[in-house]
């Protein structure tokens, strides 16, 4: 388990890359996951005053 | 096809093939100054690149690397068919090593050496575990260095 | 030829979502335990060389998705189907994202490697020129006020900025660079052992699946936004 998370002598490299790469990743999903649900709310809502 | 979508399409490629030329002339342009480094023939062939603040790249010849101290370091960079000594005061990257590409920044001086204060270790595009090596080596299949 | 987006359409790709999501979960998890266990090191670089898993994939899809963008743009200006530019607006965030980790874990890589952070050779500049260019496509339309003008210019900027795309796949054959030559081209025999091909391979389907979940979400995104900018003017 140590070899693993030494990674060679490579390990801030190797795990601060991955570890960027996915925060990045989920952060931008949510970004736009969550910006949908509210614009959904919001269209819903002036579609049914229209209404 | 309409004639609009028509008369757009041919607007577009006339268009593209303006910035196309552009582009190209602007690149053939510039030539000198994206080429990131240079090679020994190159370099020997340009006596007036001396004196010149720049890169030199290649492989550390074989058996050429000497230490004098710690710090101060001599090796000579090929391409093959030409070699220009380098030393260099500094550390070393990791993968630094003889029959291996390097990328040295520097002063091309008069004498015809190159005197380097920065190193650059330059990978190639082999990927490897080191036991596929070890038997490419044994088999006597291994055309790397 | 005229393709027009309806209800049962976005209704198709709302229901597709939770399924992308789960898909690219799990491809990226098997991704992982490939490209951190199951794989052996480089004979050179070691471990170091994993970084490869992540940026590569983010390499070619940061192209990728480029490409689509400039190609959709293109078709957008000579069809005028807001279709195209709907999907333009969808991919390039994905695309800027992709291009923005290449740029980091290639530079978290060649600190090992090559001994520094960034050099300006021709590939990574030309990479950089890439980022600022999907920036530029996105601010463009957001700063611009009469959308259809936002659309032109930043469709005009995407088409011409295409011209970058060659130059990067390129650099690396064209100039001196730093940055190593393509290790998979389709013209010769990979030279990257198959033992690291696999979680490569697993890698770059995640990134695909991501890239499609998120553009899709993107997508519907925008036609709200589209709807809402026509109801407020």
């Amino acid at each position: 388990m140590n070899e693993l998370l030494d990674m060679g002598g490579y390990a801030i490299f190797v795990w601060s890359s991955y570890g960027i790469f996915f925060f990045s990743l989920v952060i931008f999903f949510l970004i736009n996951m969550l910006n949908l649900r509210k614009y959904e709310k919001i269209f819903n809502k002036t579609k049914n005053k229209i209404d | 096809m309409t004639s609009l979508v028509k008369s757009r399409l041919i607007k577009f490629l006339l268009s593209l093939i303006i910035v196309l030329i552009a582009v190209l002339i602007i690149i053939f342009n510039l030539r000198d100054n994206i080429i990131y480094f240079y090679g020994p023939t190159e370099l020997l062939k340009n006596s007036d690149k001396q004196g010149q603040i720049m890169r030199l790249g290649g492989l550390v010849s074989v058996d050429s690397f000497q230490n004098e101290t710690d710090s101060i370091f001599y090796f000579s960079i090929t391409d093959g068919d030409n070699e220009i000594e380098v030393k260099y005061e500094g550390i070393l990257p990791n993968l630094f090593a003889e029959d291996k590409g390097v990328v040295v920044e520097g002063v091309y001086m008069n004498d015809g050496r190159f005197i380097a204060n920065k190193v650059l270790a330059k990978h190639d595009e082999n990927y490897m575990p080191p036991e596929v090596i070890e038997t490419l080596k044994k088999s006597g299949k291994w055309q790397g260095e | 030829m005229y393709i027009k987006i309806n209800n049962n359409h976005i209704e198709l790709i709302k229901s597709a979502n939770p399924y992308l999501i789960f898909a690219t979960i799990f491809v990226f998890i098997i991704g992982l335990y490939y490209s951190l266990f199951q794989s052996p090191p480089d004979y050179i670089q070691g471990d170091s060389m994993r970084i490869m898993y992540i940026h590569v994939p983010s390499a070619w899809f940061a192209l990728m998705t480029y490409s689509i963008l400039a190609g959709s743009c293109v078709l957008w200006f000579i069809t005028r189907n807001p279709l195209f530019n709907v999907v333009a607006r969808s991919i390039a965030q994905v695309g800027m994202v992709f291009t923005l980790m290449s740029l980091i874990t290639g530079s978290i890589w060649g600190k090992p490697t090559w001994g520094v952070w960034w050099v300006w050779d021709a590939r990574l500049t030309s990479m950089l020129i890439l980022f600022f260019l999907y920036i530029a496509y996105i601010f463009l339309w957001q700063a611009i006020s009469n959308k259809e003008l936002a659309s032109k210019i930043s469709a005009a900027l995407a088409i011409i900025g295409f011209i970058n795309i060659p130059i990067i796949k390129f650099s690396v054959d064209w100039w001196n660079t730093l940055h190593q030559p393509a290790s998979i081209s389709k013209l010769s025999a990979p030279s990257i052992d198959e033992s690291m091909l696999i979680p490569l391979f697993i890698m770059t389907i995640a990134c695909f699946l991501f890239l499609v979940t998120v553009s899709l979400i993107r997508f519907r995104l925008v036609l709200i936004e589209n709807k809402m900018l026509r109801t407020s003017n």
